[in-house]
C-alpha cells in the first residue's frame, strides 16, 4: 500500500530484484549498484511521506536494501533516523535484530574478522563453513576474488562443474588478469594433488565447457600425459587436439598475458609434452617439426634448456629418466604457485 | 477427476503486470532450483511437476485441495543453479522460490496481482503488496525446503505462525518436499481482518 503509492512504477521492486540475481550469480558489483537504486527510491519515498508509521516502514525497507547492496554505512545511517515505536510489532521484532546485524557489519573490525573466520575454517577444511561464511558476508572481498575463493571452495569439495563456472567468474571479474588466467589454468593440477587424477582430469574438462583460454585448453592437454605415457594413443590424439586449440588461441590473448612469464612458462611446458607425444604418435620427424616450432615459440624460464636438452638427446626421449623428470616439472612449479593461493585466502582480498 | 491445472512460470508477467518480469527472470529461477534440483532433483530435461495446492478462499476456513501442474519450459538455468546454490543461504533461495509461488497461486485462485517485492532482513523475510479486487492487502509468504514429517506438521505450523502474524491479508506456504502429500504443497489462505467492537458496547462492558 505504501510503497505502491511512493514507487507507482514498482521501480525499487525491479532494482532490487535485479539485485537478488545479482547475488544469486556472485555479482556483487552489479548487487550493490541494484539494492542501492531500490533504497534510494525508497528513502526518497520516506522523506516524502508526512505519515510517521509510513516514513518509518520506509527507511526500514530503504536500509534493508543498503544492507544487502553491502553498503552497511548507508543501511546504518538510515537506520539510525529510523523510529522503531512507529513500526508494526513484528516488523519492530525484525528491526530490532536487524539493527543488530547493520551495526556489526559497519563496525570497522567487520571485514578483518570475517576474513579471519573463513580462513581458519578454510585451513581446518570445514569447507562447508567457510562456503556458508561467504554467502552470509559477500562483501568482504571484491568480486574476482570472491569467484575465486568460491572456485577453490567448491574444488577441493568435489564440486567440480561449480568449481569451473565461479573459476570463469573470476576471470570475468578481473578483467582476465594473467594471474587470475594463470590460477585457473592450475586449477586441475592442485585439484590432483588434493582429490585424484581423475578429478584432475574431469575439472580440465570442464573448464572446457565454461569460457575456456587458452591456457586451459593447455592444461586439458596436458593432464592426459600420465595416460599417453602408459600407452594410451587415444589420450594422445586427444592430447594433441587439445594443445592445437591452445596454440591457435593463444595469439588472442592480451599483449600484457603474452608476454606473462608464468603464462609463456605454461605454454613452453604444453609444448614440451605435446613434443613427447608426437614422437610416440606420429614419430621423431614429426616431434622435431614441433620442436622447431616451439623453439620459435621463444622459450621461457629453464625451457630453452630443456627444448636444447631435447635436441641434442637423439636416444629414447620416453625412457630418459631426465626427460621424465623436466615433465613433471612444470606441473610441480605450477600446482606449488596454485596451491599457494588455495591455502592463503585473501592473500589479493585488500 | 478433472485435469489438473497448468501454471506455467511463463504466464508471470500476464499475470502479475507490474512485477512479473521480475518474478519470471530472478526469482522464478530460484523457484525451477527449488522444483527440480534441490531438495530434489529431476532427472535431466524435466520441465513441469504436479504439486497439491491447498487453498482457503476468502471467507471459508476449509482448505480445498487442487492438484497442478507448475510448469518451466525454457527457464532452467543449470549455471545458475550451481552457483546460486553456493552464493545463497538455502533460506533466501527457498523464500524467493516460495514468492513465486505465492504469485502463481494468488494469481490462480484469487485474481490478485503482486505490485511490491522487497527483501526485508537477512533471514528471507519480504514485504510483498498485492492488488486484491481493488484493495490492496499484504501478503505473507514462507518457504520450507523440505518437510519430512508423516502429516506435514512443519508446513501447517508455518501457517499457524504465519496467520497470527498477520492482522489481515494473504498467508502463502510453500514446502519444496512435502513428505505427507508425496509432492510440492502450496498452502494459500486469507485471513480476515478481526471484526472491531462497536464502542459503545465496549465501554459498556468495561462498566
Amino acid at each position: 500500500v505504501i510503497v505502491s503509492r511512493i514507487d507507482p512504477n514498482a521501480m525499487s521492486t525491479h532494482a532490487a530484484a535485479k539485485g537478488f540475481r545479482a547475488l544469486c550469480e556472485g555479482d556483487t558489483v552489479l548487487a550493490r549498484v541494484k539494492y542501492g537504486e531500490a533504497g534510494h527510491i525508497l528513502e526518497a519515498g520516506a522523506a516524502q511521506t508526512q505519515s510517521a508509521p509510513e516514513k518509518n516502514l520506509l527507511r526500514f525497507l530503504a536500509a534493508s536494501q543498503y544492507y544487502h547492496g553491502g553498503d552497511y554505512q548507508r543501511a546504518l545511517r538510515v537506520v539510525r533516523r529510523t523510529k522503531p515505536k512507529y513500526l508494526s510489532e513484528s516488523d519492530r521484532e525484525k528491526f530490532e535484530a536487524f539493527r543488530k546485524d547493520v551495526e556489526e557489519r559497519a563496525d570497522a573490525g567487520y571485514v578483518a574478522r570475517i576474513a579471519g573466520a573463513v580462513r581458519a575454517a578454510w585451513q581446518e577444511r570445514r569447507i562447508d563453513d567457510a562456503i556458508k561464511l561467504l554467502q552470509r558476508h559477500p562483501y568482504i572481498v571484491e568480486r574476482a576474488e570472491l569467484a575465486w575463493q568460491r572456485a577453490v571452495l567448491c574444488s577441493v569439495s568435489g564440486r567440480l562443474k561449480a568449481a569451473a563456472l565461479f573459476s570463469a567468474d573470476a576471470v570475468r571479474f578481473s578483467g582476465s588478469h594473467p594471474a587470475v588466467l594463470i590460477l585457473r589454468a592450475g586449477m586441475p593440477l592442485a585439484s590432483q594433488e588434493t582429490r585424484s587424477e581423475a578429478d584432475a582430469v574431469e575439472l580440465a574438462r570442464l573448464l572446457l565447457e565454461h569460457s575456456p583460454t587458452p591456457l586451459d585448453w593447455l592444461t586439458a592437454s596436458v593432464v592426459l600425459f600420465p595416460n599417453v605415457r602408459d600407452g594410451d594413443l587415444a589420450a594422445g590424439v586427444e592430447l594433441l587436439r587439445r594443445f592445437e586449440r591452445a596454440r591457435a588461441e593463444f595469439p588472442g590473448l592480451s599483449a600484457a598475458t603474452a608476454h606473462d612469464q608464468d603464462i609463456r612458462s605454461w605454454m613452453c611446458h604444453g609444448f614440451f609434452v605435446a613434443v613427447l607425444t608426437a614422437d610416440r604418435l606420429n614419430g621423431r620427424e614429426a616431434a622435431l617439426a614441433l620442436l622447431t616450432e616451439a623453439e620459435t615459440f621463444g622459450p621461457s624460464g629453464n625451457y630453452a634448456d630443456i627444448f636444447r636438452t631435447l635436441r641434442a638427446d637423439n636416444g629414447e626421449w620416453f625412457k630418459s629418466p631426465e626427460v621424465q623428470k623436466l615433465a613433471n616439472e612444470g606441473p610441480v612449479r605450477l600446482r606449488g604457485q596454485v596451491n599457494g593461493r588455495y591455502d592463503a585466502p585473501f592473500a589479493t582480498a585488500a | 477427476m478433472s485435469n489438473p491445472i497448468r501454471l506455467e512460470l511463463s504466464s508471470l508477467p500476464r499475470r502479475h503486470p507490474q512485477s512479473g518480469e521480475d518474478l519470471l527472470y530472478d526469482y522464478g529461477r530460484a523457484a525451477v532450483h527449488r522444483l527440480c534440483v534441490d531438495p530434489d532433483s529431476l532427472p535431466e530435461g524435466a520441465e513441469e511437476r504436479e504439486v497439491t495446492i491447498g487453498h482457503t478462499p476468502v471467507g471459508e476456513i476449509t482448505a480445498m485441495t487442487h492438484r497442478v501442474i507448475v510448469g518451466w519450459a525454457g527457464h532452467l538455468n543449470r549455471e545458475f543453479c550451481e552457483r546460486a546454490g553456493i552464493s545463497r543461504n538455502a533460506i533466501d533461495l527457498t523464500e524467493a522460490a516460495a514468492i513465486v509461488f505465492a504469485a502463481l497461486t494468488i494469481s490462480e485462485f484469487e485474481g490478485g496481482r503482486i505490485q511490491h517485492v522487497i527483501q526485508t532482513t537477512g533471514r528471507g523475510d519480504y514485504y510483498v503488496e498485492v492488488d486484491w479486487q481493488a484493495k490492496p492487502a499484504l501478503l505473507e509468504i514462507r518457504g520450507v525446503l523440505a518437510d519430512d514429517t508423516p502429516t506435514g506438521s512443519v508446513t501447517r505450523a508455518k501457517v499457524q505462525e504465519k496467520r497470527k502474524k498477520i492482522v489481515s491479508g494473504y498467508v502463502s506456504v510453500t514446502a519444496f518436499r512435502h513428505r505427507h502429500s508425496g509432492m510440492p504443497y502450496s498452502a494459500l489462505c486469507f485471513v480476515s481482518p478481526p471484526p472491531s467492537k462497536p464502542a459503545k458496547a465496549a465501554k459498556r462492558k468495561r462498566k
